[in-house]
C-alpha cells in the first residue's frame, strides 16, 4: 500500500482532526477532561471577539484550552467586504489575542457586516462581481500582511442575491482566494443552504473550490423557515449535509472539520457524537484506491504551560 | 496607496443598511426611500417567483432585530421582568433606532440603554412609568462590565502583614479593575436581586443608594454600601490614603471606634476581593 500524494497546497494547513467550538456552557466538562485528553474532540475553534474582552473567565478558559489543544480562531467582525474602512482597533486587539494563543490559523467571513460605522451584527452576502472581487482581495491583502498571516474566509448562507452578479458564488469564492493567495474555510452547511435558497446543486459548488486552497471545513445544522433554509446552527447536521460533507472529503481528502454549534447547544456528548461521525467519514473515504488515507501531519500542538 | 470602496458598492450597503434597520419595517422604509413600489430596489436585490426582493430583506431585517433583542435580554434580565416582553420589544426597538451598534462586538450592543432611558425624548414615557429603570440599567451593564473586566491579582491579608503598621497611613489601595461604584436614586439592587432568584419583583421607593459591583473568582457580586463605607470606597477610588480613610471613619465613629471599624472594613474589602496587590 502506497502512500498517497500530499496535495500540492500553496501553504501549510495541518490536518487537526475533527474539533467542535469552544462553548461557557461545556466550560466545567473540558476543564475536567482536557488535562488527560480525554475529550472525543481534536481540536477547539473559539470565536475571536468572545476573547477580545480585558480579562475574566473567557480568556483564562482559552488560555485553558488552548495548553493542551490546537486552538483556531474563528471571528466574526472582519467585514472583510465592507465599504467601510479595515477596523485597525479590532486588528489590533485580533493580533494580541493571536499572540497570546497562538492559533493554528485565523478565520473570517467573505461578507459585510456593518456600514458607515454602524454594525448590523450579521453576515450580508457580497455581490459576485469583479469590482468585488478586487475590494475584497485588497482588504485581504491588508489584513494578511497586518496579521503577518494568511486567514481563511468562510462562505456565507445567504438569503438574497444582487440583481448585478456576473458569476455564480463558487467562482467569486475561488477567485478572491487565488488572487488575494488566502485560505478557504468551506462551510458545507451553508454551502447546502445557499443552494436550496438560490437554486444551485451544492456538489457543483464543492467540485469548483481549488482543492489547495482549503484549510477547514464547517459542519453545522440549520432550519427550514417558510421557502427558505436558515443558517441557525441549531439543530444536528441533516443528512444531506452529511452526504454533501462525504462528497466534499472524497474530493479534498482529510480536512480539519469543525462540528458548529452555537445556539440550543446540547451536551458535549453530542458534540463528540457528531465529531465521531465525521472522523468516520474521513477515515473512510479520505482514500484513494490501495493507498493508505491521507492526513498530512496531524499537529495537535499541545503547548506547554 | 489604499483602494477606496466602488461607489455602486457604498450605495447598495447603505441601502441595505438603511432598510434593515428601519423600525417600521423594509416596506415601509421603502417607501421612505421614495421606492414605494421596491423598483429601485428590485435594480439591487434580486427577487423570484418563491420570495421578492422585500421578503427576502425582511429576514436580514428580523435577523438584526431578534438577535439583537436575545442578547440584551440576556444582558438586561431585570428590565426584561419589569417590562415584560411586549414592552421590552418596544423599547429596544426604540433603543436601536437611537442607538445603532457602532462597536465590533455584539456584545456591547447595549452599553448605551442606560443612558438612553435617562435622557432621550423616546423614552420619556418609559421614565414616567418606570422612573427606576436608568438605575436598574446602569446596574445590569455594570455586572456585565465587571465579568470581563481585566485581571488583576488580589491583595492579601498576608500582602498587608508585610507592611509595618506605622505606614498603613500613607498607602494608596487600588480597586479591582472591577469594581464600579453606581450612585442610584432607587434601591434597584433589590430588584436584581429578586430577579436573579427568579422571585417577584419587589416595587421600590426613591432611596438613595450606593451599589458595589465586583467580580471574584469568576463571579460576580452586588451589594448597597451604607454611608461611611460608600464615602470610604470613593475615597480609595479617587486615590486617597488611608490615613484620609481612617479621617472619614473618625467623622462618622469617633476617635476611639477608627481603629477597629477601619480594620472590619478593610478585612472585608480584602476578603471580598476588591483591592487589588497594586498597593
Amino acid at each position: 500500500m502506497t502512500r498517497p500524494t500530499r496535495p500540492t497546497r500553496s501553504y501549510e494547513a495541518p490536518y487537526l482532526g475533527v474539533g467542535v467550538g469552544l462553548r461557557p456552557k461545556h466550560y466545567p466538562h473540558i476543564l475536567e477532561r482536557a488535562p488527560t485528553g480525554d475529550l472525543g474532540v481534536d481540536w477547539f475553534e473559539a470565536l475571536s471577539e468572545n476573547y477580545m474582552v480585558p480579562g475574566g473567565r473567557p480568556p483564562r478558559m482559552l488560555d485553558s484550552v488552548r495548553a493542551h489543544y490546537p486552538v483556531v480562531l474563528h471571528g466574526v467582525s472582519m467585514n472583510l467586504g465592507s465599504t467601510d474602512p479595515l477596523d485597525d482597533d479590532y486588528l489590533d486587539r485580533l493580533a494580541r489575542l493571536i499572540a497570546r494563543v497562538e492559533p493554528a490559523w485565523v478565520s473570517d467571513h467573505l461578507c459585510w457586516t456593518g456600514v458607515g460605522g454602524r454594525q448590523l451584527h450579521d453576515l450580508l452576502p457580497i455581490p459576485f462581481a469583479e469590482e468585488s472581487i478586487r475590494h475584497a482581495v485588497s482588504r485581504i491583502a491588508r489584513v494578511q500582511e497586518r496579521l503577518g498571516r494568511r486567514i481563511a474566509v468562510e462562505n456565507v448562507s445567504s438569503y438574497m442575491s444582487f440583481a448585478r452578479e456576473e458569476m455564480p458564488e463558487w467562482e467569486f469564492l475561488a477567485a478572491v482566494a487565488e488572487r488575494a493567495d488566502c485560505g478557504i474555510l468551506l462551510d458545507v452547511n451553508n454551502v447546502y443552504v445557499s443552494a436550496r435558497n438560490h437554486g444551485f446543486k451544492p456538489e457543483r459548488y464543492i467540485d469548483a473550490i481549488p482543492v489547495a486552497r482549503v484549510f477547514q471545513f464547517h459542519l453545522a445544522g440549520h432550519s427550514e423557515q417558510g421557502l427558505l433554509l436558515i443558517d441557525t446552527h441549531d439543530h444536528p447536521v441533516k443528512e444531506e449535509v452529511w452526504a454533501l460533507f462525504e462528497h466534499a472529503v472524497r474530493r479534498f481528502g482529510a480536512v480539519s472539520t469543525l462540528i458548529e454549534w452555537d445556539d440550543q447547544i446540547p451536551s458535549f456528548e453530542i458534540l463528540e457524537a457528531h465529531a465521531t461521525r465525521a472522523r468516520e467519514i474521513i477515515e473512510r473515504v479520505a482514500t484513494r484506491e490501495g493507498e493508505a488515507p491521507w492526513e498530512g501531519e496531524r499537529s495537535r500542538e499541545p503547548r506547554s504551560p | 496607496m489604499r483602494e477606496s470602496a466602488p461607489s455602486t458598492l457604498v450605495e447598495t450597503q447603505r441601502l441595505l443598511w438603511r432598510l434593515i434597520t428601519a423600525p417600521e419595517g423594509v416596506r415601509p422604509a421603502l417607501e421612505g426611500e421614495g421606492d414605494p413600489e421596491g423598483l429601485h430596489l428590485a435594480a439591487v436585490i434580486r427577487g423570484d417567483a418563491r420570495l421578492s426582493a422585500v421578503e427576502r430583506l425582511d429576514v436580514y431585517a428580523n435577523a438584526y432585530f431578534f438577535r439583537i433583542l436575545e442578547v440584551l435580554a440576556k444582558d438586561y434580565p431585570a428590565i426584561e421582568a419589569t417590562f415584560g416582553h411586549d414592552r421590552f420589544h418596544d423599547l429596544v426597538t426604540a433603543y436601536l433606532a437611537a442607538h445603532p451598534p457602532t462597536r465590533f462586538s455584539i456584545r456591547y450592543a447595549g452599553e448605551g440603554l442606560a443612558g438612553f432611558i435617562a435622557d432621550h425624548a423616546d423614552a420619556a414615557a418609559v421614565r414616567d412609568e418606570f422612573p427606576w429603570a436608568s438605575d436598574l440599567a446602569a446596574l445590569e451593564w455594570a455586572i456585565i462590565d465587571a465579568f470581563d473586566a481585566e485581571d488583576a491579582p488580589h491583595l492579601t491579608r498576608d500582602d498587608l502583614a508585610r507592611i509595618p503598621p506605622e505606614g498603613w497611613g500613607d498607602l494608596r489601595f487600588t480597586l479591582d479593575p472591577s469594581v464600579r461604584l453606581l450612585r442610584a436614586l432607587w434601591p434597584v439592587n433589590r430588584i436584581r436581586e429578586a430577579s436573579d432568584r427568579g422571585a417577584p419583583l419587589p416595587s421600590v421607593e426613591r432611596e438613595d443608594t450606593v451599589i458595589l459591583v465586583w467580580r471574584k473568582d469568576e463571579r460576580v457580586f452586588h451589594r448597597p454600601l451604607d454611608r461611611l463605607e460608600a464615602a470610604c470606597v470613593g475615597l480609595v477610588s479617587e486615590g486617597a490614603t488611608f490615613g484620609s480613610v481612617c479621617e472619614r471613619i473618625a467623622l462618622e465613629v469617633g476617635e476611639s471606634e477608627t481603629p477597629a471599624r477601619a480594620l472590619a472594613l478593610l478585612t472585608a474589602w480584602i476578603e471580598s476581593g476588591l483591592l487589588s496587590s497594586g498597593v
